[in-house]
C-alpha cells in the first residue's frame, strides 16, 4: 500500500496535469450526480469552452515560462481589439477570413513584441510593460468601437466555433492542433528547452551561450500570436465584438495555468496541465450555475478556490 | 575522545562554549556525528576539511540555525535547552556568524543595516537611534577595516563585494556582548590587504578575551592565525590539535585526501609559442586590441590555443568585466576582441549563475552544446547522453546517476557538471570564472588535469581565481589592476609570492576619480521625475484652464484623486517587500460598499466588518509566508472574494454615504484647500511609518528576507505587519471613496489595483529589492489620475486616458533607464 501511495506521489510529481485531470472529472461526476443528469454531453460542452480558454492560457504560458515575475496581463487588450479587427475585417464574408486572422494574428504578434522590447530592452518589469501595452489597448478599443456596427460573423468561422462533427466539436480539433504544436516546441525543440533554462536561472542560461533576449522576446510573440487567435475565435462564437470582452480571461488565463501544474517562478510548464487547469476552471463555473450561486457567490468560491488550489498544490521553488 | 591541546596554562582560560556528542542526520546523510568541541576564552580556532565534511551544519548548531538531534551545549557554564535555542538567543549569549553569502539587505544604508541587526540597542526617537546606529557603524568599520574608504550613509547597493563582505564583518562585531565569532570563509572575498588588517583585529580581539571559529579552504591563512585547528572529516572531527603540531601538508593529509599536487612538468607547447607555424591546433586564438570598456581600459592581449592563461589581480581590479566582455563583447567592445574559436563560461558562483534547479545532471550538463545549435532544432530525452556519460564518469561525480537533480550534489559535484557542461559544448575557448570557490581540494585537484588536458588538446583556457596557489599550474598570468594589465608573468616566473607582489604594481594608475563618490546632480532614480512629471501634469492642465489653479479646481482635482493616493500608498508596503496586491482595488470596493450601507444604517457592525477585513488582509500575509506561495495568485484570489462579497451585500451601484463623512470631506479650512491637508497628512504618516525603525525593518525583508530571520526578526510578523498597513491604507482609500462619490459601487475601484502598481513603480519604487518611496508614490497617483482632466482639458476624447496614462508609464521607466545608465 505504501509503495502503491509513494509511487503515485513519483508519478504526480512527474506529471503536474494529474490533479487539475482529476479534479475537473470530480467535478464533473459531482455535479452529474447532484443534478442527476450525469452524461458526457456536459462534457463536452464545458470542454468547448475550455477549447477557448486554452489557446490564450497556452500563451500566457509560455510568458510565465520566462520567470521572475513574468506574466502577460495584455492578453485581454489582445484579446479584445482582435476580436474587433477580425470582425470588422472579415464582415460576415467567408472570402475575407484569411485577411481577417492574417490581420488579427499579425497585431497579435506585433504588441508581443512590443512587450518584449520594452521589457528586455527598457529594463521595465513584465508586470508594467504588459500592463502599459494593455492600457493602450484599451484605449485602441474604446475608439474602434466608435461607429462599429457589425455583428456578424463569417460562416466558415460560426462552423468552426460552434460546429461538430460527429458529436464532436471542431473547436477540439483546432485547439487540439494549437495545443500540440505548443507541447512540441516546448518539450522537444532546442527553443523550448532554452526557455526552461532561462525561467530557472536567467544568469545561469546567459553564460552557458542561451541567447536569453531572443528566447524571451518569442515567447510574448507567442502570446500575442495565441491571444490574437482567441480573439477571432471568440468572436466568431458570440458574433461580434464588445468592450471588455477579454478581461475575464486575465485571471483565468493565469489561473488555469497555475492549477495545471505550471511552476509561476518559472522554468517548469506542462500544456497538458494547462488544458485540462482551463476544463477545471470552466467546469468550476458551470457547478456553480447549476447549484443557482448568485453572481457574487460564484466570484467567492472562484477566489476560495484558486487560493485552496495553491495552498494543497504548490511545491516550493526549488531553491539550493 | 580528542586530545585537548591549549597552548597556555588551562587554567588562566575559561571555557566559553562546549559541545558534547553533537549529532545531525539528514534524509540520508549524516551531516554531524558525535561532534564535541570545547572553546575557550580568548581562543582562535581553525575549522578545516573537505566540502561535506560537516563544518557548515556544525557551524549552524552552534549558531542556533539548525536543531541537532542529539548532543549537549554549554555557554558559559550553562546548559542551552535546544527548543529554546534560536540564532537571536545564540546572539544574546554572544555568539555571532559572518555568512559566505552576505546577509545584508542592500537596500538599506550601511548604518540601517547595523541597526537592523543589533536593534535593541539603537532605541529613542527618530533622528536618535539613526544617529547612534550610524557612529556605531563608522567606528566599528574603522576599527576592523582601517582607511576603508566606506561611507556609513550610502546604500549597501553601491558598495562592492569586498567592501560589503567588510561591512559584514564590522556589523557582526558590533555588540558588546561579542564572545565567540564564527568566520566562514571570511577572507574569500576580500583583498590581501584586508585580509590583513582582519588578522590584526583578530589577534586583538583575542587579546579581550573574544573567542574565534575560523573556517577557510585556505590553509595558509589558517596556519597564521589560528590556535588551534579541527579538522573534519564526513562528519566527525578526524584531528585536533595546536597550529604547531601541524602544517598545510599534513593537514590536507588528514582531512582525508591524498595530494600530489606536482607542478605541472610540461614546457611551452606548440601553440602558445607565437611563430611555430600554422598548425592546426594553434587556430583557436584570442586578441584584445586596445579593450576600453565601463570598467577596463588599454587592454592588449594576445592568446593561443594550447595553454592556461591566469588572470589575477586584487579584488575588483577588472578580473570578471574581462572575462565577460571576452564572453560576450558588446557595444565597441566587440571591435576589440577577436576570438577564434567558440567560447564557454564556467562560473564558480554556482548558485547563482550556473545551475539550473529543476533540472537534471545531465539537462544540466548539455543545455550548452543544445544553446549552441540554436532554433526550434528537435531534441529529444536522449539527445546528447552519450557525452554526458562519460564526463560523468571521467570527472567522477558521486551521484546517483546522471538522471539525478543537481540540487541533490554537493558544491564540488556540482562545479564538475558545470565544467562537463563547457566540455561537452565543445569550446575551444574556455573562460574559467573562479571555478574552484568552496571546493574541496580532492575535487580541485581533479579540476586542474582537467583544465591541463584540455589546453594540451589546444583550447585555450583563461583562468581567473581568487586564489594565488593556483597560478602557479598557468603557463602564464596577467595581472590587472584598475582595469588594466600591469603585469605579464610567463612560466618561469611565476609562483604565489611573485603573484601576490604583482598585485600591488601600478599604483600610479589610479584613477582619480574612482574615489570619489558618484553624485549626480539631478536624482533620476528618486522622486525628481515622478514630480516633474505631476508637476508637468498638472502645469499644463493649468495653463489650458485656469480654474485648475483655483481653490475649487485643487478640490476637485486633488480631492478625486485622494482614492488613488491611499491605494498607491496600501501597494506600495506589499511592494516595499517584493511582492504585488492584486486586491487592493477589490478590497476598496468592499470598503466602498459597506460605508455606504452598514456605515450609515448600523455604525458598530461596519467597524467589524472594517476590522475583521483588516485581520483578513493580515491574513493573506500570513498565508503567503506560511505556504510559501506567490502574492499574486494569492491576492488574485482574494480580489475575487472582496469583489464577491462586496456584489452580495450591494449587487447594484447604490447606498448612500453617512452624513458626517461627506461633512468631514467637505469641511472648510482656512487659507488652504482641505483636501491638500489630506493629502498632506497622509503623506507625512506614510513617510514617517517608512522611515521608522520598523519600517526599517520592513524594507530590509523586501530586500533579504533571510537576513533579516537570522538577525531574529520574525517573516510571518513582517508579511503580516505589510499586509496590514497596506490594509489600513486601503480602508481609508475605500472610506474616502465613499465620501467623495458619495455612494457605493463594487466595480467602482477594481481599475484602481494595476494603477496603483504604475504609481509606486513611477514614483521610483522596483518591484523587487525593496525599493519604494512614499512621496514618490503620491506623485505618481496624482500624476496618473489628473490625466483625465487634462485630455479633457485639450478637448481629446477620454477615450484615450488608458493610452496616455500607459504611455507616460513606460516614459518614466525609460527616463529613469536612461538616468541610471548615465551615472554609471
Amino acid at each position: 500500500m505504501n509503495k502503491v501511495t509513494a509511487r503515485f506521489r513519483a508519478f504526480a510529481e512527474a506529471q503536474r496535469w494529474i490533479w487539475a485531470a482529476g479534479g475537473s472529472f470530480l467535478l464533473w461526476l459531482g455535479m452529474g450526480l447532484v443534478s442527476s443528469r450525469l452524461n458526457l454531453e456536459s462534457l463536452v460542452s464545458n470542454s468547448m469552452s475550455a477549447a477557448f480558454l486554452a489557446i490564450a492560457a497556452i500563451g500566457q504560458m509560455y510568458v510565465i515560462s520566462c520567470g521572475r515575475g513574468a506574466i502577460d496581463l495584455s492578453i485581454p487588450g489582445v484579446i479584445t481589439i482582435t476580436a474587433f479587427l477580425s470582425t470588422g475585417i472579415i464582415n460576415a464574408q467567408d472570402a475575407n477570413i484569411l485577411q481577417g486572422v492574417a490581420v488579427s494574428l499579425a497585431a497579435g504578434a506585433l504588441v508581443g513584441l512590443a512587450n518584449g522590447i520594452i521589457i528586455l530592452f527598457l529594463e521595465i518589469p513584465p508586470i508594467i510593460a504588459t500592463l502599459a501595452t494593455g492600457y493602450v489597448l484599451t484605449s485602441a478599443s474604446l475608439i474602434y468601437n466608435e461607429g462599429f456596427r457589425t455583428f456578424n460573423s463569417a460562416p466558415l468561422l460560426v462552423t468552426l466555433t460552434r460546429g461538430r462533427f460527429l458529436g464532436v466539436p471542431f473547436m477540439f480539433l483546432v485547439t487540439g492542433l494549437l495545443a500540440l504544436a505548443a507541447w512540441w516546441l516546448l518539450k522537444r525543440t532546442v527553443y523550448g528547452r532554452s526557455l526552461t533554462a532561462v525561467g530557472q536561472n536567467v544568469e545561469a542560461a546567459a553564460l552557458s551561450g542561451v541567447r536569453v533576449r531572443r528566447v524571451q522576446l518569442a515567447a510574448y510573440v507567442i502570446s500575442g500570436l495565441f491571444s490574437g487567435a482567441m480573439g477571432v475565435l471568440l468572436a466568431a462564437r458570440v458574433s461580434g465584438a464588445f468592450l471588455g470582452m477579454g478581461d475575464s480571461y486575465l485571471m483565468e488565463t493565469i489561473g488555469a495555468v497555475v492549477i495545471g501544474g505550471t511552476l509561476i517562478f518559472g522554468g517548469r510548464s506542462t500544456v497538458l496541465g494547462t488544458l485540462f487547469g482551463c476544463l477545471f476552471f470552466v467546469i468550476i463555473v458551470t457547478a456553480m450555475q447549476v447549484a443557482g450561486f448568485d453572481v457574487g457567490v460564484q466570484k467567492i468560491v472562484k477566489g476560495v478556490l484558486i487560493i485552496l488550489v495553491l495552498v494543497v498544490a504548490t511545491e516550493k521553488p526549488v531553491r539550493n | 575522545m580528542e586530545s585537548m591541546t591549549v597552548r597556555e596554562d588551562p587554567a588562566v582560560r575559561v571555557r566559553l562554549l562546549s559541545a558534547e556528542g553533537l549529532s545531525k542526520t539528514y534524509v540520508s546523510t549524516k551531516a554531524v556525528q558525535d561532534v564535541s568541541l570545547s572553546i575557550s576564552a580568548g581562543e582562535v580556532i581553525g575549522l578545516v576539511g573537505a566540502n561535506g565534511a560537516g563544518k557548515s551544519t556544525l557551524m549552524r548548531i552552534l549558531s542556533g540555525v539548525t536543531r541537532p538531534d542529539s548532543g549537549t551545549l554549554e555557554v558559559g557554564g550553562l546548559p542551552i535547552r535546544w527548543d529554546e535555542y534560536s540564532p537571536s538567543r545564540a546572539a544574546a549569549l554572544g555568539i555571532r556568524v559572518v555568512y559566505q553569502e552576505l546577509s545584508l539587505s542592500t537596500n538599506l544604508t550601511v548604518y540601517e543595516n547595523f541597526y537592523v541587526e543589533h536593534a535593541a540597542r539603537y532605541r529613542g526617537p527618530f533622528r536618535k537611534w539613526r544617529e547612534e546606529a550610524r557612529k556605531a557603524a563608522r567606528a566599528r568599520l574603522d576599527a576592523v577595516f582601517p582607511g576603508n574608504g566606506i561611507d556609513e550613509r550610502q546604500s549597501l547597493s553601491a558598495l562592492t563585494i569586498a567592501q560589503k563582505q567588510m561591512v559584514e564583518i564590522a556589523r557582526a562585531v558590533d555588540d558588546p556582548g561579542l564572545r565567540i565569532l564564527i568566520l566562514d570563509e571570511p577572507t574569500s572575498s576580500l583583498g590581501v590587504e584586508q585580509t590583513e588588517q582582519l588578522k590584526t583585529y583578530i589577534w586583538g580581539r583575542r587579546a579581550q578575551g573574544v573567542s574565534f571559529i575560523f573556517i577557510s579552504h585556505r590553509l595558509n591563512e589558517v596556519m597564521t592565525l589560528v590556535d588551534r585547528v579541527v579538522v573534519m572529516q564526513n562528519g566527525q572531527v578526524k584531528w585536533s590539535g595546536a597550529v604547531a603540531d601541524t602544517d598545510e601538508e599534513d593537514l590536507v593529509r588528514r582531512m582525508g585526501e591524498t595530494v600530489t599536487r606536482e607542478r605541472s612538468s610540461a614546457g611551452p607547447r606548440a601553440c602558445s609559442e607565437p611563430g611555430t607555424g600554422a598548425s592546426e591546433e594553434c587556430s583557436v586564438r584570442l586578441t584584445i586590441r586596445g579593450l576600453r570598456t565601463h570598467g577596463l581600459r588599454d587592454i592588449d592581449l594576445d592568446l593561443r590555443g594550447g595553454s592556461i592563461v591566469g588572470i589575477g589581480g586584487l579584488e575588483g581590479s577588472g578580473q570578471r568585466d574581462l572575462l565577460r566582455t571576452v564572453f560576450a563583447p558588446s557595444g565597441s567592445a566587440a571591435r576589440s576582441v577577436k576570438r577564434v574559436g567558440r567560447v564557454a563560461y564556467v562560473t564558480g558562483d554556482r548558485k547563482k549563475e550556473g545551475l539550473f534547479p529543476l533540472w537534471s545532471i545531465a539537462e544540466n550538463a548539455v543545455i550548452s552544446s543544445l544553446a549552441r545549435q540554436g532554433g526550434i532544432r528537435p531534441v529529444g530525452r536522449a539527445t546528447g547522453q552519450e557525452s554526458v556519460r562519460s564526463w560523468y564518469d571521467r570527472l567522477k561525480v558521486v551521484a546517483a546517476g546522471p538522471g539525478a537533480p543537481i540540487t541533490s550534489l554537493s558544491g564540488g559535484n556540482q562545479q564538475k557538471v558545470l565544467i562537463a557542461r563547457a566540455m561537452i559544448s565543445d569550446a575551444d575557448i574556455v573562460i574559467l570564472d573562479d571555478p574552484t570557490r568552496g571546493v574541496d581540494i580532492q575535487t580541485k585537484l581533479q579540476l586542474y588535469e582537467i583544465f591541463r588536458e584540455a589546453a594540451d588538446k589546444g583550447k585555450l583556457i583563461l583562468w581567473y581565481s581568487t586564489e594565488d596557489e593556483e597560478f602557479e599550474i598557468c603557463d602564464e598570468v596577467h595581472i590587472l589592476r584598475y582595469g588594466t594589465v600591469v603585469r605579464r608573468l610567463s612560466k618561469g616566473e611565476i609562483d604565489k609570492n611573485s603573484v601576490v607582489n604583482a598585485y600591488f604594481t601600478g599604483e600610479h594608475l589610479k584613477p582619480e576619480a574612482a574615489a570619489a563618490a558618484k553624485v549626480s546632480k539631478f536624482d533620476v532614480s528618486g522622486i525628481g521625475i515622478p514630480l516633474g512629471a505631476m508637476l508637468l501634469v498638472y502645469v499644463v492642465s493649468g495653463i489650458l484652464t485656469p480654474a485648475v489653479f483655483s481653490q475649487f479646481g485643487i478640490t476637485l482635482l486633488i480631492g478625486g484623486s485622494i482614492p488613488l493616493i491611499l491605494a498607491t500608498l496600501a501597494q506600495m508596503w506589499v511592494i516595499g517587500l517584493s511582492m504585488i496586491d492584486l486586491s487592493v482595488g477589490a478590497f476598496m470596493g468592499l470598503v466602498n460598499v459597506i460605508g455606504a450601507t452598514l456605515l450609515e444604517t448600523n455604525p458598530p457592525a461596519a467597524l467589524a466588518c472594517y476590522a475583521v477585513m483588516l485581520l483578513a488582509y493580515a491574513g493573506l500575509g500570513a498565508l503567503i509566508h506560511l505556504r510559501q506561495i506567490p502574492a499574486i495568485i494569492v491576492t488574485l484570489g482574494a480580489s475575487f472574494i472582496w469583489t464577491g462579497i462586496a456584489y452580495t451585500i450591494l449587487s447594484m451601484p447604490g447606498g448612500k454615504a453617512p452624513e458626517w463623512l461627506t461633512a468631514f470631506y467637505n469641511f472648510q479650512f482656512p487659507v488652504i484647500p482641505f483636501v491638500l491637508v489630506i493629502v498632506g497628512v497622509v503623506t507625512v504618516a506614510a513617510v514617517l511609518l517608512h522611515r521608522s525603525r520598523y519600517g526599517t525593518v520592513l524594507r530590509g525583508f523586501g530586500n533579504n528576507a533571510a537576513a533579516l530571520e537570522r538577525s531574529g526578526w520574525s517573516v510571518l510578523k513582517a508579511y503580516m505587519a505589510g499586509y496590514f498597513l497596506s490594509g489600513v491604507f486601503g480602508l481609508l482609500g475605500g472610506i474616502f471613496v465613499t465620501a467623495v462619490t458619495t455612494g457605493a459601487d463594487a466595480n467602482a475601484t477594481l481599475s484602481y489595483t494595476l494603477l496603483t502598481v504604475a504609481a509606486v513603480v513611477m514614483g521610483g519604487g522596483d518591484l523587487t529589492g525593496g525599493i519604494v518611496s512614499p512621496l514618490g508614490a503620491v506623485f505618481g497617483a496624482i500624476t496618473l489620475s489628473l490625466i483625465g482632466a487634462l485630455l479633457g482639458f485639450l478637448n481629446l476624447s477620454t477615450n484615450l486616458v488608458a493610452a496616455v496614462q500607459g504611455a507616460i508609464l513606460i516614459a518614466v521607466l525609460a527616463l529613469r533607464l536612461i538616468g541610471r545608465r548615465r551615472s554609471v
